[in-house]
């Protein structure tokens, strides 16, 4: 567990630099890709629950440090959402282009969600989606596609991002 | 020896979880909430200083190997030029850029030293990696003399426009909250007519702001094109700051107010380097 939390926030950490530095500037993009929520979903997937929702937990943490947005609000996300995935790993088979796709897209429509609710907790400070705007969409758009190429990188490294145990039975 | 043993129905991922919500949600309430210790800035200082970092080595990196590409270019070019003596307009070429850069300095700090306000140059080095949120990351912070709530402006072309207000400052860099952030809400005045409004973001650099609480006797007076500058009636914005200009007028027959929409004049996606002003400065000159 040690092993997947410390590479998983490493990646993450490197992953939230990249969309701050050189995604978020790229101007053909129509919005900024969530590629820290793509990988949690792939470890969350891959291992269990309770490492879902701590590399969630780190992950958020790390964007929420290098975002306007208040901190706490992506680590409640992503450790939600990692602990969701958790609990359904094992359940399918993770194919190359439509589960990741499929989970990325939930993935992005749960995170508008929450953030609804959560905004109504923490009042304005809290930024929502607009549900018949076009920011939802072009995020999860671009989820979408991100995502078979994050789980196919981390796949490709997949001793460092599943446990010892889980990567075992799936040998 | 007696072993204590959790009950069947424990579910070590599930309290893992409301542990890691209840972190979350408490450090969500401190940072929405003011609390007495900034974590938000902690952690801003901490890893704004390494964003820094990579920014720093991948401007080197690319600077490197366009510098090489360049390199190679010019070496074919000289060869080509020894045969034909044409190294004169190698020299033209270069000539032309330094004098672009120059021309390019001379403004920036022609501009500078107009501004009468002490200011901070500084060169953006990253954007807000959340789509919903909009900050701008600087490359200057507590140590080159930046405070919270300073304003900040650019230079593009021949205009002078206001970029937005300085809202989360680290030890080398700092975080912009551009105009156009739906938490932005700016006091402002029409240039001509004189008349007030408030001026808020709509979250995205593609739409325009919205000027919201105009007097509805204002119609008749307000042309598309006019300037939209601040007010100066907060303390945060210096007086006379141009914004943007006006490209719509809305407002129903039942509503007291107008609501103007504006083209900011600071186009976004083309920003590399803004001023931070010291406005204490002036307030302290006036005391």
């Amino acid at each position: 567990m040690g092993k997947v939390l410390v590479w998983t926030t490493l990646t993450t950490f490197l992953l939230s630099l990249f969309q701050a530095i050189v995604l978020s500037g790229l101007v053909f993009l129509p919005a900024v890709p969530d590629l820290v929520l793509l990988v949690v979903l792939y470890v969350s997937f891959m291992n269990s629950s309770v490492i879902g929702s701590t590399s969630g937990f780190i992950s958020g943490l790390l964007l929420d440090f290098l975002s306007a947005a208040p901190i706490g609000l992506n680590a409640f996300i992503k450790s939600s959402t990692g602990f969701l995935v958790g609990n359904l790993t094992g359940m399918f088979n993770l194919n190359k282009m439509f589960i990741p796709c499929f989970m990325a897209a939930c993935a992005t429509l749960y995170k508008a969600i929450l953030v609804w609710i959560l905004s109504l907790f923490f009042g304005p400070g809290v930024l929502v989606y607009v549900l018949y705007g076009k920011m939802l969409y072009a995020e999860m758009l671009v989820n979408v596609l991100f995502a078979p190429v994050i789980f196919g990188f981390l796949s490709v490294f997949s001793s460092l991002f599943i446990s010892r145990d889980r990567y075992n039975e799936n040998k | 020896m007696r072993k204590h043993r959790l009950p069947k129905s424990f579910r070590y991922d599930f309290f893992l979880l409301l542990v890691y919500l209840l972190l979350s949600a408490v450090l969500l309430a401190f940072s929405s909430g003011g609390f007495v210790i900034n974590f938000k800035n902690i952690g801003f200082s901490l890893f704004s200083g390494v964003q820094r970092g990579v920014y720093s080595v991948s401007s080197f990196t690319t600077g490197t190997i366009s510098a090489i590409t360049e390199l190679a270019e010019l070496k074919q070019k000289y060869q080509v030029l020894t045969e034909k003596l044409q190294d004169y307009e190698l020299l033209q070429r270069l000539n032309a850029d330094i004098r672009e850069e120059n021309q390019f300095l001379k403004e920036q700090l022609g501009f500078s030293e107009t501004l009468g306000i002490a200011n901070i140059p500084a060169e953006i080095i990253g954007r807000d990696p959340n789509n919903l949120y909009s900050g701008i990351v600087i490359n200057r912070g507590a140590k080159h003399g930046i405070r919270k709530h300073m304003p900040v402006v650019s230079f593009q072309g021949s205009n002078t426009g206001l970029v937005g207000k300085i809202v989360q400052v680290g030890r080398n860099t700092s975080l912009i909250m551009p105009v156009f952030d739906y938490q932005s809400y700016i006091s402002t005045r029409l240039d001509i007519t004189r008349y007030e409004g408030l001026t808020q973001g709509q979250g995205s650099s593609d739409q325009p702001l919205l000027m919201k609480y105009v007097k509805k006797r204002a119609k008749d007076e307000i042309k598309i094109g006019d300037l939209i500058v601040t007010s100066g009636e907060n303390n945060t914005y210096p007086k006379n700051i141009p914004i943007g200009f006006v490209v719509k007028t809305t407002g129903l027959d039942y509503e007291t107010s107008l609501t103007l929409e504006i083209e900011p004049i600071i186009d976004f996606t083309r920003l590399e380097n803004v001023f931070v002003l010291n406005i204490s400065q002036i307030d302290g000159e006036a005391d």
